[in-house]
């Protein structure tokens, strides 16, 4: 007992439970996600943002379930902060957990973050990858094809880092051809960018103005863009750097004047400026313009201020050449040793190599600069070759695995199509089966029929040819009759009158005439004579008797076993049954019934009379009682012998009912009643 | 007188006993008889011109195997043969068959001076008949003046066809053969049979029922 009411107990609670654990954990979501939007906000200050970071951090620590967004969101947050490390950790914790669950929109988007960190930190190798991963998940979900594209240019690009300027013109038209169906703006122009960095790097430098020449006929759709006058200068720096590769330098500093026009860049965006300063400078340089000079450290300055390293190592380059014309080889070494260090520092193997290239031009004694040129450009070399071999194999990878993919669906499709089959092939079968069983069952059923009606038929005809018998009899019977009466007619008659006459004149003649005796002979002849005409005459009208054929061989039927037994029949029948009215078949079952009612009296009854009466009760039908004077039975006894049980199916066709009363020693009587 | 009897009979004890009888006749007339027992024989004798004159009666049988060339079927044909070849002689017809119709027939066809159904006379009667009819009288047994008072008949309601119908019907022939050995048409035979039920009151019957009444009236 006590146990029971422990275990009620405890249900009681646990139910009672759920819903405030439920409601707990709802309450700590929405929390969760004020948090991070706190953390998110720009209005807020840096303090108050890292505050809730922090917090948010916590929480998503300590808890299992959290949605994907809220996981994105705060990497964002702690990115924004400057928390790279924290957003790279988020982002791999999610990504682990999408892999396990196979959460494309989990996979893609924190794929995603951890790409876009390798990237910034210019691991390209580990960026491609997981943009290769983010990609791949992108495609998998609905309306994501921009998304996707986007990080195929992207991929794209880092190609072009690797110098694979093929590969990158390949991926960066796919993705422009996704961009323009989707009419993304931006993309196409990123993509304009990509392809004609790439061709710039193949060589084809007509063709990489082109492209640059299409990505600021983009930025025509991009007014409204915050960005906009940035995107539209930046490919006039390139088409600019692509004239000073063919040493049109008169071109380059045109547009790359011409670009400068756009905005007041100094102010706006220091980077295009330097850009585009250092680009037209370069040119007035290459043209011997020595003003370019003051140009190239006002770049330098602007590129410490704002902390760009590619920047400086540009400019200082610059100088370097710069100084290296003016053959002061002490400042040359100087910025050029800087630059070396920079680059090399930071892995911007391009600079590094052609700065190796001028320290080795002014250092001609020093072969240790020549030296790390070579070992650097060979060692490039093997890298570019296996990183073009790398990004190739998970290119190829994620084409296998494609592949793979659809070959898997075509199978699946082939097996369900299969499976379709076979299920169709087996209801078939089972139908077919059905309609045999149908057809068979419809064919018994014919077949029944056809034997009932043959039965009625073989019934219809025995009775006819029972009637065609007792009809042969009656002619027969008719013919003897005839002859008969035709015989008494002619003969016995005609000669007993000739005797008589005869006698008649030998009594006259003998004087015997007076005696009365022999006249009353005489008259007694006479008086035969007559008897003899009569039955002549009642045998020839009865030829035809008054009986119907039914009766007559119902009577023969009583002739057959009063011929055989000691039993004596009466038979009477009503006059007002008309036997004519009543059809064959009725007229051969009780035929039959008769049939079985005197045979079993013959077998069991031992009776001496048989009283066989036919009437009309009512108008509809026939009663025919049969009373026999034998030995009776047990009514309650042999109910189901054999001969009742025939007489009870014949009754039972013709829709008739039959009763027997009956006693020990005081005979039996058995009552038929028709309907026809 | 002699009186010469032709006597046409199948049965020779018959001849022998009318032989008999009319030698026992009041006038003690000698009696000179000539047989033929069957219609052939008959017939020589009839249509002999010899006996044209020769015979003061004839002793005629109604059932006598017939003479079936020359269409003598009974001796009903004969009696009327009798009167065309020997117009002067008197005949007797004495037939078992006592049928109204037959005897209608007979009467109607040739008139015998006397009519005797066998069962029906005693013999004394014989030789009544014999001397009414030689003195030119006519003798019809009484049964046989009863059947012919048989309206239907007498009144010519149903005349010599609807008898021939009746009899054949009698025999069991059927509508088309009845026609045929008539020689009329179909139709008239199937008029003729309405009209016999009309007259013997039968509404709807079968030849069978004209057959019963037929035979209740005792016309067969």
């Amino acid at each position: 007992m006590k146990k029971i009411i422990l275990l009620l107990f405890c249900g009681v609670f646990f139910l009672g439970c759920n819903p405030k654990k439920k409601d707990t954990a709802f309450l700590v979501e929405k929390r969760l996600d004020s948090i991070i939007a706190n953390s998110l906000k720009t209005t807020n200050n840096a303090e108050i943002r890292l505050f809730n970071a922090d917090l948010a951090y916590k929480i998503v620590e300590s808890r299992d379930s959290i949605k994907n967004d809220n996981f994105i969101d705060l990497a964002t947050a702690f990115y924004e902060l400057g928390d790279t490390k924290k957003y790279l950790y988020l982002s791999k914790k999610l990504y682990k957990k999408a892999i396990e669950r196979n959460d494309y929109d989990g996979i893609s988007e924190s794929a995603y973050c951890i790409a876009n960190y390798f990237y910034n930190e210019a691991r390209f190798d580990s960026a491609y990858y997981y943009f290769s991963k983010s990609e791949k998940s992108f495609l998998r979900l609905k309306d994501k094809k921009v998304m996707a594209s986007y990080i195929k240019n992207i991929r794209a690009n880092i190609l072009t880092f690797k110098k694979d300027y093929v590969g990158a013109e390949k991926l960066s038209i796919q993705a422009l051809k996704t961009a323009k169906q989707l009419k993304y703006d931006l993309l196409i122009y990123d993509c304009y960018i990509t392809l004609g960095n790439s061709l710039d790097g193949l060589g084809n430098y007509d063709k990489a103005i082109e492209y640059y020449r299409k990505a600021i006929e983009t930025t025509d759709n991009l007014k409204l863009d915050a960005q906009y006058l940035n995107l539209k200068a930046m490919p006039y720096n390139y088409i600019a750097n692509v004239h000073q590769k063919k040493n049109d330098h008169r071109s380059a500093i045109k547009i790359a004047n011409e670009a400068l026009r756009f905005d007041d860049f100094k102010k706006s965006n220091a980077t295009i400026y330097c850009y585009l300063i250092n680009t037209s400078a370069y040119s007035k340089f290459k043209m011997g313009d020595k003003s370019s000079f003051l140009q190239f450290n006002e770049t330098l300055k602007i590129g410490d201020s704002i902390k760009n390293i590619p920047i400086q190592i540009t400019s200082k380059t610059y100088l370097g050449e710069y100084y290296i014309a003016q053959k002061d080889s002490l400042k040359a070494n100087y910025y050029l040793k800087d630059a070396r260090e920079q680059s090399h520092k930071n892995n911007i193997f391009e600079d590094e190599l052609k700065i190796l290239q001028l320290l080795a031009q002014i250092n001609l004694n020093d072969k240790s600069f020549s030296n790390s040129y070579i070992a650097l450009n060979d060692s490039l070399q093997i890298v570019e070759r296996a990183t073009r071999d790398k990004f190739a194999r998970i290119e190829f990878e994620t084409d296998e695995i494609r592949t793979e993919r659809n070959s898997l669906t075509l199978k699946t499709a082939y097996l369900s199509l299969q499976r379709w089959i076979i299920a169709a092939i087996a209801v078939f079968s089972i139908a077919i089966v059905i309609l045999w069983f149908m057809h068979k069952s419809q064919k018994a059923k014919t077949r029944e029929l056809l034997l009932t009606q043959e039965q009625q038929k073989a019934n219809e005809d025995i009775y006819q040819l029972m009637l065609n018998q007792q009809q042969k009899i009656e002619e027969g019977k008719n013919t003897e009759k005839q002859r008969i009466s035709l015989e008494l007619h002619d003969g016995v008659m005609g000669k007993l009158s000739a005797v008589r006459l005869n006698l008649y004149a030998l009594l006259y003649k003998a004087d015997l005439i007076a005696d009365e005796t022999f006249l009353l002979q005489i008259d007694e002849i006479q008086a035969v004579e007559e008897e003899i005409r009569n039955i002549a005459h009642d045998l020839n009208s009865n030829l035809f008797s008054d009986n119907s054929n039914f009766i007559a061989i119902v009577k023969e039927l009583f002739t057959k076993i009063e011929n055989h037994s000691q039993i004596h029949f009466e038979l009477k029948v009503s006059d007002s049954v008309n036997w004519d009215l009543v059809n064959n078949t009725i007229k051969i079952n009780l035929y039959r019934i008769l049939q079985e009612a005197l045979h079993n009296i013959e077998k069991y009854a031992d009776a001496k009379n048989v009283a066989v009466i036919m009437t009309h009760a009512k108008a509809s039908e026939i009663n025919i009682t049969i009373t026999d004077d034998g030995n009776g039975f047990d009514t309650g006894q042999k109910r189901n012998g054999i001969g009742i049980k025939n007489m009870k199916i014949r009754i039972q066709e013709l829709n008739g009912t039959f009763d027997i009363q009956s006693e020990i020693k005081k005979g039996t009587k058995v009552n038929l009643i028709i309907p026809f | 007188m002699v009186v010469k009897i032709l006597m046409i009979d199948d049965h020779q004890g018959m001849i022998e006993g009318y032989k008999a009888m009319l030698n026992l006749n009041k006038d003690k007339h000698t009696i000179e008889t000539t047989e033929a027992y069957n219609c052939e024989e008959a017939y020589a004798i009839i249509t002999n011109d010899k006996y044209s004159r020769y015979f003061d009666i004839v002793f005629l049988d109604y059932s006598i195997p017939p003479f079936i060339s020359q269409k003598i079927y009974s001796g009903e044909d004969l009696g009327v043969l009798i009167r065309k070849y020997m117009p002067d002689t008197k005949i007797i017809m004495l037939t078992a068959h006592f049928d109204t119709i037959r005897l209608y027939n007979v009467v109607k066809r040739f008139q015998p001076n006397g009519l005797l159904i066998k069962s029906d006379y005693k013999p004394p009667h014989l030789i009544a008949a014999f001397e009414k009819v030689l003195d030119g009288g006519i003798y019809y047994t009484p049964l046989v003046s009863e059947k012919l008072k048989q309206p239907l008949f007498s009144k010519g309601m149903l005349d010599s066809l609807d008898r021939d119908i009746i009899v054949l019907l009698a025999e069991g022939l059927q509508i088309k053969s009845i026609a045929f050995k008539m020689n009329v048409s179909e139709d008239t035979i199937k008029k003729r049979k309405s009209k016999i039920k009309d007259l013997l009151d039968i509404e709807k019957g079968s030849d069978e029922d004209i057959l019963k009444e037929c035979r209740a009236l005792g016309l067969i």
